[in-house]
Parts: structure tokens; sequence; C-alpha cells
């Protein structure tokens, strides 16, 4: 298991794991998201080869009301 | 029609999409305003939340383009970041560039948003400042090759229109050729018609629509004075006199007094 941080809180995830699956895993499976790992944006196409690395620091995001 | 960024529209307001009392009066103000563009923003999401889910399936279908914009940034890093993931899920390169300095007023940071967007235009984003107006902040936008810029009139949400007139007025006249969209601070169609007659290219606004008591009907309100006031300046204003000029041809009529000579 190796340590994460997801939008701040904290998680554990078996290694080795892929983005995907990590995100299948934490329930966002077909939501419209995007991703940045240590404050890089991650392309939905290389979802699959990226792989999970202790003390990543991951944000999801969604679309959002705005002015 | 009139050109924005790589984009022909016909619409010269831009709607937010916050602050509706609900996702369906929001679609009917978009759909009464007929516009073209709509803003949207982008915050972190918790899987149990379908929020942004439902947002976006309510303003998908309406034919928009959208205009992310990066609200909540206080420096260019978190700009340029935010502006990364806005186009990853929005899947457009255009960005309302929102770098604040003040968390009272949201006033621009003048140097973030110069910065930021000298970093996204080389990386190929369209890039709309929201900035101040301050001539040589919008001079300096225009130099790092911004072709679009959004001076507020006063602070986001505050209604209170159009604060320094001059400086408006000044920022058309010295850059005739840039897009200029008045963003921020609009309460009332008669303060977007304000800007509008300066010759103004386009109109961004939120709060006045979104907070009215009837917002689709406002929205219609505001869509029916941009396009009025647009079309007045494009016929153009006569010019202000200190003096009354009479309309009516006074010669000879029934009781004219010429001046005697002496």
């Amino acid at each position: 298991m190796i340590k994460v941080t997801l939008n701040s809180e904290r998680k554990e995830i078996e290694q080795p794991s892929s983005l995907q699956q990590a995100l299948v895993l934490w329930g966002y499976g077909e939501g419209m998201v995007a991703v940045a790992i240590d404050g890089q944006v991650v392309p939905q196409a290389k979802y699959d080869e990226t792989m999970l690395q202790a003390g990543h620091d991951i944000v999801v995001i969604a679309p959002m009301q705005g002015g | 029609m009139w050109k924005i960024a790589d984009r022909t529209v016909n619409s010269r307001l831009i709607l937010g999409t916050a602050l509706y009392p609900s996702l369906d009066i929001l679609r009917q103000a978009i759909i009464t305003a007929e516009v073209d563009i709509i803003t949207v923003s982008l915050r972190r999401q918790a899987p149990e939340k379908n929020a942004g889910a439902g947002f976006w399936q309510a303003i998908s279908d309406l034919g928009c383009h959208v205009l992310p914009n990066t609200a909540g940034c206080r420096t260019a890093k978190e700009a340029v970041t935010m502006a990364h993931m806005a186009r990853e899920l929005f899947k457009t390169n255009w960005i309302k560039l929102e770098v604040i300095g003040d968390d009272y007023l949201l006033q621009p940071d003048p140097f973030g948003v110069v910065e930021a967007a000298g970093i996204l235009l080389a990386e190929g984003f369209e890039v709309f400042p929201y900035c101040t107006d301050d001539l040589v902040l919008c001079q300096r936008l225009v130099d790092i090759g911004c072709k679009t810029l959004m001076p507020w009139g006063s602070p986001i949400g505050s209604g209170q229109g159009i604060l320094n007139l001059y400086a408006q007025r000044t920022i058309r006249e010295r850059l005739p050729e840039v897009n200029l969209i008045l963003d921020a601070g609009i309460g009332a169609p008669s303060h977007a018609a304000q800007a509008m007659e300066l010759g103004f290219d386009g109109i961004l606004l939120d709060s006045a629509v979104a907070l009215a008591n009837d917002p689709p009907q406002m929205a219609k309100a505001f869509n029916q004075v941009v396009m009025a006031s647009r079309q007045a300046y494009q016929a153009g204003l006569m010019p202000k006199r200190d003096m009354a000029q009479a309309s009516t041809p006074l010669l000879d009529t029934p009781f004219w007094h010429q001046e005697k000579v002496s």
C-alpha cells in the first residue's frame, strides 16, 4: 500500500495502481472530471499508463457554475 | 455577427452561470438571452457528489461555447495550472484569466495577470484577461498578445456599474483594435448600454441576471439593450454641447425678433 492525497484527503491504495484504476476505485467512474498530479494535468488518454506513486498529490476537478 | 478570438458569434452578451435559483432557470435565461458564450468554472470534485455532472448536463445541449474562468486563483502559477485543468476538462483553449490581488474587492492583480497571460499565450491559449481599467495595464496585455480584454466596471457582484467612465472611454479610444468586454459590476441594463455606447464590443455579466426576481426576463432585457446600444454606437452619437441649440428652426417663426443693429 502507498499513501497519496486526493483533493487534500489522505488515501491508501495498493501498488501498483494506475490512475485509471484509482479513479474507478474512488468512485469517479465515467464522470466528467480532469485530474492533476503534483500540479501537472494528466491527459485522459494517459490515465492507464500513469502509475501512482507514494506522496502523489492528486486533484480531481469537475465543472462548476461560474461568472 | 462579430469575431471573438477564433469564433464568429451573434450575441455580444456573455452570461455567467452562477448564483441562479435553479439549473432550470439558468437554462431559461441562457435560451431567452440568445447568448452564444457562457462562462463556467471548475472545482474539486468528491466522487459521492454529482453536482458538476448535473450542471454540465443542464447546459451542454444548449450549443453555447464555454469560457472557463480561473476564479479563486491568487497567483499566476495557480491560474496557469487551473487553465490547464480547464482545457483538459472543457476541451477548449479559451480561458477567462482571473488572478485576484485583493480578497475584499476581488480586484485583479495586474502583475499576476500579465505574468500568467504571457505563459498561457505562449502555450496557445486564447486568453481573456479580467483586468482593471488601467490603460497601461491594458496596453501591456495587448503588447504580449491578448486580443480581448475584460476590464472591470466595478467590483464583481457589486452592481455599481461603471465607476470610471473616463478610464473606459480612454481604453476604447487608445486600443481600437482589441475586443473590449466590460466584465464585472454591472447591475442594470443602463450600465451595459453605457459601455456599448462607448464602443465596447460586448458585455459579460452574471449577478445582474441571476439575482433578478425574474432572471429570464432580465436576461432578455440585457440582450435587447446590448443590441440597441451597439446599434446606437454604430449609428454615431451626437456630440454633447454645454448650451441649448434649438431643434426647431427659429428664423421667421411668428414671434421671431431679429436682433437690432444700432
